[in-house]
């Protein structure tokens, strides 16, 4: 179904609608989705909310306001969503509105924009050997499993786990490194 | 364990068990209580979430990754084989290493084989090891060990000692014997002053003289000194000065016993045995040492005579005209031939010398090891032959000094009394010298050195 918005719908305005919502949403969908996973801290959940929260953003567009920021919007949109996941799954992270604000307030109070950490992400993976960076590739890639793997490769399931939760710490230190030389700079 | 800790080992697990309500509500609990685990659990999340994103738009295939995984597997195997490899080569190197500074520091003393002597015997002797009887010349580090028979060894240091079987000695080298077990008897010349013998329960360090020296087998020892004097000591006594004639018995755990005095009888047959005289018996008194003089109003002997030998092992570059001593008997009446011994001839020489007129004739049977070669019966023989093959350091009278007071010299057998009898086998000499109040009788005799009457061992 797609939602046609309030105003009255041509052909020429949808396409200029269309096109305006998918720059907007690339450019936000990263944050909201990390809105979404540090509230549910589940991988399966926060998708399914941040392709709920895309729809309802795309049916709520022609409300939006231009003036505003689109992923601040999308985020409150993202929040409701998740109250609203929160009152029918019995959601086991953010069992309180309090604990839910406080986390908000942290992540408010990050002095580094999303932007600063993608950057530092990005140069800490150049760093990382082709191996590495493909063992971590296959838990974000659908359709290959880290178990699969491990099974063609002649390895345990567990080291190849193991393997790839060694690479994820380094690689997070390495960004937070380089996100504190950065603050020193 | 600190939240941090626990907030960064939950976020770390494998998703799906980090996702389990378990583990969830653990971190729950965490972030509600500790603002820093908050602070650490939002920062993670953006990570995770951020990192997602960006290898989502990465293509993968998962052969890829497959062949990847079997390539790094195999390099981990390698770096750990390697890793394995290298530790013990290091190892190996490190052990090698210390074995070799600690040699280097502390390096072994390794026996320096030298020539320390030679010995030799004129009676067969039977070697503990008959395959492998010693060579005669004696290195550092040999052990002699003979069952039967006895020998003399000859060190370097000019040490002469007197072996009697059984025996056990180890040479040390040319200053130092350790004598197992057995009898042993050392003359050590002047320059031989400070050679020791150790037993298992003491040491003797030689101060100039004759001694003798005999280990029992359970370690217990007899010392003897015969002339100048010892010192002795052990583990048990300080060390102590032993004078000649008196002998001590130190037992195996090292006390030392109470003097006694050395029999006359120990001390001739000790002498015998180091000068080349099997036995000895009369009345001549064997000297070892030779005397300064053997002028008849310097030379007084106990009894009726002296022997000593003056040269061991010497050769003329000129043949030397003696009387000869073919077996038989000997007197005025039937004098003995005279005849050449050829030059290079290697002989020792022994000297008897009979000046005490008042003690009666001097009567002895003297046995040598070696054969007799001949004899300087006559004034003229003795005189050419003073300088050769008399000692160095005694006094001789010479033709100016036979006078009326040294007549006699060289007139041994121009007395109807004066007998000199050699046995069949030319061993053993036999003397009676009846001399005169006016005269002396000195016999110079002539046997074959040991190197050339040497009895191989069997």
């Amino acid at each position: 179904m797609v939602y046609a918005g309030p105003h009255r719908l041509t052909p020429e305005s949808f396409r200029s609608d269309q096109t305006d919502f998918v720059r907007l949403w690339t450019s936000a969908a990263p944050r909201v989705q990390v809105y979404i996973l540090t509230m549910v801290m589940n991988w399966a959940d926060a998708d399914d909310i941040l392709q709920d929260v895309g729809v309802t953003a795309w049916q709520k567009f022609s409300e939006y306001d231009r003036q505003r920021d689109f992923a601040t919007w999308a985020c409150g949109i993202a929040r409701n969503k998740v109250l609203l996941f929160k009152r029918k799954e019995n959601l086991k992270l953010v069992k309180s509105l309090e604990l839910m604000e406080r986390i908000e307030q942290v992540a408010n109070s990050d002095s580094y924009s999303l932007e600063c950490q993608y950057e530092a992400l990005q140069m800490c993976l150049q760093r990382l050997s082709d191996s590495d960076r493909r063992l971590l590739t296959i838990q974000e890639t659908s359709g290959i499993s880290l178990k699969s793997v491990a099974i063609e490769a002649g390895r345990s399931v567990e080291a190849i786990y193991k393997a790839v939760q060694r690479i994820r710490a380094r690689l997070f230190e390495c960004v937070t490194r380089r996100l504190a030389e950065r603050r020193d700079t | 364990m600190s939240h941090g800790t626990d907030i960064k080992e939950l976020l770390q697990l494998p998703r799906h068990v980090r996702e389990c309500p378990e583990v969830v509500t653990a971190i729950r609990e965490i972030i509600e209580q500790d603002d820093e685990a908050l602070q650490y659990y939002v920062r993670w999340m953006r990570f995770e979430s951020l990192l997602r994103w960006t290898l989502q738009q990465t293509s993968l295939e998962q052969h890829l990754v497959v062949t990847e995984i079997r390539r790094e597997h195999r390099r981990a195997n390698w770096i750990r084989a390697a890793i394995v490899a290298f530790t013990l080569i290091a190892a190996l190197t490190t052990v090698y290493g210390i074995a070799m500074l600690r040699d280097s520091l502390d390096p072994p003393v390794l026996p320096l084989v030298r020539t320390a002597g030679e010995w030799e015997t004129s009676n067969p002797v039977i070697w503990e090891n008959q395959d492998h009887p010693p060579s005669q010349i004696i290195q550092t580090g040999d052990r002699l060990s003979a069952t039967h028979g006895s020998f003399l060894l000859r060190l370097k240091s000019g040490v002469t000692i007197s072996c009697t079987a059984p025996i056990d000695l180890e040479v040390i080298d040319d200053w130092e014997l350790f004598l197992h077990s057995g009898k042993a008897y050392a003359w050590v010349q002047p320059g031989g002053r400070g050679f020791r013998i150790r037993s298992p329960s003491v040491k003797i360090v030689d101060l100039g003289t004759v001694f003798g020296m005999t280990v029992n087998p359970d370690g217990s020892t007899e010392v003897q000194v015969i002339e100048g004097s010892v010192q002795a000591q052990s583990e048990k006594f300080e060390p102590q000065i032993i004078q000649g004639g008196t002998a001590y018995h130190v037992s195996s755990t090292g006390n030392l016993s109470l003097p006694r005095t050395v029999s006359s009888m120990e001390v001739k047959e000790q002498l015998s045995t180091l000068v080349g005289i099997q036995s000895l018996s009369g009345n001549l008194e064997l000297r070892l040492s030779p005397p300064s003089s053997t002028l008849p109003h310097d030379l007084i002997t106990r009894d009726g005579g002296c022997l000593f030998r003056e040269q061991a092992s010497i050769a003329s570059n000129e043949e030397i005209e003696l009387s000869t001593a073919t077996p038989g008997r000997y007197s005025h009446k039937e004098p003995p031939a005279r005849y050449q011994l050829p030059a290079g001839t290697r002989v020792s020489t022994y000297l008897i010398h009979a000046s005490r007129p008042q003690e009666g004739p001097a009567v002895a049977t003297i046995r040598f090891d070696s054969e007799i070669l001949g004899f300087a019966l006559s004034g003229r023989q003795l005189d050419s032959t003073d300088a050769v093959f008399g000692h160095a350091d005694v006094i001789y009278p010479s033709q100016s000094e036979n006078n009326q007071a040294y007549r006699g010299r060289g007139s041994v057998i121009n007395e109807d009394f004066d007998i000199v009898e050699v046995s069949s086998d030319r061993h053993t000499l036999h003397v009676q010298l009846g001399n005169s109040s006016t005269s002396f009788d000195q016999i110079r005799v002539f046997v074959a050195a040991k190197s050339e009457t040497k009895t191989v061992p069997p």
